[in-house]
């Protein structure tokens, strides 16, 4: 009978510590989709209770909350308008985020991207199919870029907090919007539209019936460039290890200031974007009195999306079919519309909290250890017999 | 007294998915001092972690005083007769050693601190136990032997019967070593239970009842130490005999690259951090640090890595003069640098041992395409240094976070060892990993001087500077104080002199370390 050696001993005990390597990835992943299941089962939980706490007709009310977009062309429609904005705020928050970079001037970049939009279409380049477009989104992109810059270069020469600067920004951008809108573009016929846009500028239907505007394509480009930006290009991959470890970057060779300027900057070109886009592709004149509110959804997209715009289709996708339900709900059922916001931050709130659902996370993963421990012994007595029958 | 304190068939898995205790056992009596043995990374410091309240076992019971009790957070420990002293110590450097042994338990008059009482309190426990110290000094004005010092004099004062040692000699110099055994020789006699967690075993020896040795996780049995031999504990520790002294020919030393003369640097309070320090590294040779940690290692580090700022001298790559560089230029001249902590500087923990692996080199012409990333010729190298550096993962898409110590730091070093070399700068190389991970660490620094490059080595580990140097310096308070051209014939007693500041060799001697 003989045994093993010493020497073949150690290396038999290191080769099975490679094969079963305390790899708890998949534990890892498996606890993010429970997570985020909890997540939208409380969500929509709570939604529910308060359908059926305010709706004259619950019964109805659920059903448009949850299958509206089957319901209708219109509503189907409306499911792809939503969507189309949210992939635009959602790529540039993805970009922003990713290097760690909390600039929330997407509010003043898609606002003004699309007023300087509907400027170069009432006045600039009016009537040329194809360049009237073009120019008006480019002109939204450049704006909205600027918008981002100001904070960003603000944080990177003095150290202004950004987060501050660019929630200020916000309203920099709103009133000077306006104060332009009903000085100079408002059309005297009307209370507070501009002057029509020119038939040429606007983003063609694709349907009849429905508002479904070329500007999905464009969008659906914006996530994918967004896509590969981050995760294809050194570029991408210097944002990146900037927002995971930016003292990690800087020791790495990395321009880390720069890197993060130019973060924002290309988010609020993506940002400003949209607006145009937006502008374009659903009205007829500036009309937005208000912030559009697209800057803060692009912050709630991304974070289901875990700032990989790969994940943004999904995510659009999910956002904009409750709130198309929440809408048909609020005309058809009287349930508010505001319904959706309250479901949608509870999702946001248990998707941000870390210890949510840290214990099952702790148990699972000793249950993996201890499974592995498990085969690892097993293994061991197999190669102990096998040293023995040698 | 039996059952003094068991731990009984512990797991403890982490978050990563680690198995640091994989169904320990321990137990400990009364009036002993019991070292637990591991090398790095064999979960010495969880075990007593779980023992300290800080960290919950997934199995496993722990027994007191013949009791079973859960230790849900450190003051619960405390409560039960537990005190800690971490290796690196939890004071406020601008209160007085009173007043942090106080702090959480004050003695009032009414509802003021009591200041007066505090001292004479303190005082008592000092000539208690006799500590030689002064309750009123500043603990910033003290060195690193009298911190520990407070450091037991806190958990004495709160009860501890039982006081858990993690690594304390690793921050001492050879003399604080040995006063700190008299006192905790003196601590036995007084009937308390000592568990010194260490893997310098002549210090086991020489100190301790009995040792429990920890290999991967699991119990490899407790002995009386008067049983077994220092090689006897060092087989079970790592399961083969490792040699840690890294055999290398003499250097052959040729041109200088690394020059640094005169530098003078301040902190943000306007504190001279190093104070005219010169000295020369040439290609092939090991120049080593020694040095108390928060000499002015750390700006000099700094300085000579592109983190610094300010200050006046000269340091200088190649004749070239570093001090307006960047980091990317500085690389471009062959600067590699492995930083102290590999946590905050030398990975990103959330991306992938690939992703670490090239980060110093994203932007060379081999890894990218017209538009995109080279992908495969990407993964091709990263592929080849995981295995060329024996990293032990599950692929290269693997978070840098999910891996043990050693292979973290194994990465670290890969990334830096395989960029354009000239100069390469360890700090701590080899802090906190297993033996296995250390001795490969080492023969590529040697592998590396050999081939031609110069290396400035830190470390706080002395038998790690004496092994790897071919010369040596001294760093004592933001200065050079000594300079061993030749690093054979020198013992850590003598080096223990110059690092406490009690030696200093003359201007003429210690100017040998700079060569024109």
């Amino acid at each position: 009978m003989l045994t093993l050696s010493k020497a073949e001993k150690t290396k038999n005990t290191k080769t099975i510590r490679q094969m079963l390597d305390y790899n708890s990835l998949s534990v890892k992943s498996k606890h993010n989709l429970l997570r985020t299941a909890a997540a939208i089962g409380i969500g929509l939980s709570v939604a529910l209770v308060l359908i059926l706490l305010t709706a004259k007709n619950p019964g109805q009310a659920v059903k448009y909350f949850l299958a509206a977009p089957f319901m209708s062309k219109a509503y189907f429609s409306h499911l792809i308008e939503v969507i189309i904005p949210l992939l635009f705020t959602g790529s540039a928050v993805c970009i922003m985020f990713s290097a760690n970079q909390f600039n929330l001037g997407l509010e003043g970049s898609f606002y003004l991207g699309g007023l300087i939009a509907a400027v170069s279409g009432i006045y600039l380049v009016t009537d040329v199919p194809f360049i009237s477009p073009l120019v008006g989104i480019l002109l939204g992109g450049i704006v909205g870029a600027i918008i981002t810059m100001i904070p960003a270069l603000l944080q990177y020469k003095w150290n202004a907090n950004v987060l501050v600067s660019s929630l200020m920004m916000n309203y920099i951008c709103l009133y000077v919007g306006l104060f332009l809108l009903f000085h100079y573009f408002k059309d005297p016929a009307s209370s507070q539209h501009s002057y029509p846009i020119g038939d040429a500028a606007a983003l063609t239907s694709f349907f009849k019936g429905t508002k479904i505007h070329s500007g999905i394509i464009i969008a659906a480009l914006v996530t994918v460039f967004s896509y590969l930006l981050l995760y294809r290009t050194k570029t991408g991959y210097s944002l990146r290890a900037t927002g995971q470890n930016p003292i990690f970057a800087k020791y790495s060779g990395l321009n880390v200031g720069a890197l993060a300027v130019f973060s924002q900057i290309i988010g609020g070109f993506i940002g400003g974007m949209g607006g145009a886009v937006q502008m374009l592709g659903l009205y007829e004149r500036f009309q937005w009195v208000d912030l559009t509110n697209f800057g803060w959804d692009g912050v709630t997209i991304a974070i289901f999306a875990k700032n990989n715009p790969k994940y943004l289709p999904l995510a659009t996708l999910f956002i904009a079919y409750f709130r198309t339900g929440a809408w048909v709900m609020s005309f058809k059922a009287g349930v508010q519309i505001d319904l959706v916001s309250v479901f949608e931050g509870i999702m946001v709130l248990f998707l941000l909290a870390e210890r949510f659902l840290a214990g099952t996370y702790k148990k699972m993963v000793f249950e993996d250890a201890d499974r592995k421990r498990k085969e690892r012994e097993a293994l061991e007595n197999n190669m102990d017999k096998e040293g023995a029958q040698a | 007294m039996k059952d003094f304190l068991v731990m009984e068939n512990i797991t403890k898995v982490y978050d990563n998915g680690v198995m640091a205790n994989d169904n320990v056992c321990f137990s400990a009596e009364k009036g002993e001092i019991h070292a637990i043995c591991g090398e790095n990374g064999a979960g010495k410091s969880t075990l007593m972690k779980l023992l300290f309240g800080v960290e919950q076992p997934n199995q496993g019971r722990i027994i007191i005083r013949g009791e079973e009790v859960k230790l849900t957070s450190p003051l619960k420990a405390i409560e039960m007769g537990i005190g800690m002293v971490y290796q690196h110590f939890v004071l406020v450097p601008s209160l007085t050693i009173a007043e942090n042994v106080m702090l959480g338990i004050e003695p009032k008059k009414g509802i003021l601190f009591d200041k007066d009482k505090a001292v004479e309190l303190t005082r008592a426990i000092c000539e208690k136990y006799n500590f030689d110290i002064d309750p009123l000094a500043k603990i910033e004005d003290i060195s690193v032997g009298v911190k520990q010092k407070v450091e037991i004099i806190k958990a004495l004062i709160r009860g501890a019967e039982i006081l858990i040692l993690d690594e304390p000699t690793a921050v001492l110099t050879p003399q604080e070593t040995k006063e700190l055994f008299e006192q905790l020789k003196l601590l036995r006699e007084a009937g308390h239970t000592i568990i010194f967690i260490s893997h310098k075993l002549n210090e086991v020896k020489y100190l301790c009842d009995r040792v429990t040795i920890i290999r991967h996780g699991r119990t490899m049995g407790t002995h009386n130490v008067a049983d077994v031999t220092e090689a006897d504990i060092s087989r079970l520790m790592v399961g083969a005999d490792v040699e840690l002294t890294i055999s290398k020919t003499e250097a052959k030393p040729k041109d200088a690259v690394l020059r640094v003369k005169n530098l003078v640097t301040y902190n943000e309070l306007g504190k001279k951090t190093l104070n005219g320090v010169s000295f020369t590294v040439r290609e092939g040779e090991i120049l080593g640090i020694a040095g108390v940690e928060g000499n002015g290692q750390r700006a000099l580090i700094n300085m000579i890595t592109g983190f610094g700022e300010g200050g006046s001298g000269e340091v200088s790559i190649n004749g070239k003069d570093i001090r307006s560089l960047n980091i990317k230029q500085l690389r471009q001249e062959g600067l590699v640098h492995v930083p102290e902590d590999r946590n905050v500087m030398g990975v990103a923990k959330n991306m992938s041992i690939r992703e670490n692996l090239i980060a110093d080199k994203i932007n060379l012409p081999k890894y990218n395409k017209k538009l995109t990333l080279n992908d495969d010729a990407i993964d091709e190298d990263t592929q080849q240094w995981i295995k060329d550096f024996d990293v032990v993962c599950s692929g290269s898409e693997q978070p840098v976070g999910m891996l043990s110590g050693g292979n973290v730091q194994k990465v670290v070093v890969a990334r830096e060892l395989t960029s354009y070399t000239k100069l390469i700068v360890c700090d701590q190389p080899t802090r906190g990993i297993d033996v296995g991970a250390t001795e490969f660490i080492r023969k590529r620094l040697v592998q590396k001087r050999d081939e031609g490059n110069a290396v400035l080595l830190v470390s706080a580990d002395l038998g790690e500077v004496m092994n790897l140097s071919d010369k040596l310096i001294v760093m004592y308070g933001g200065e050079i104080v000594a300079y061993f051209p030749d690093v054979t014939d020198i013992t850590e007693e003598d080096l223990g002199f110059y690092m406490l500041g009690i030696k200093k060799m003359t201007a003429e001697e210690i100017g040998g370390a700079y060569v024109e």
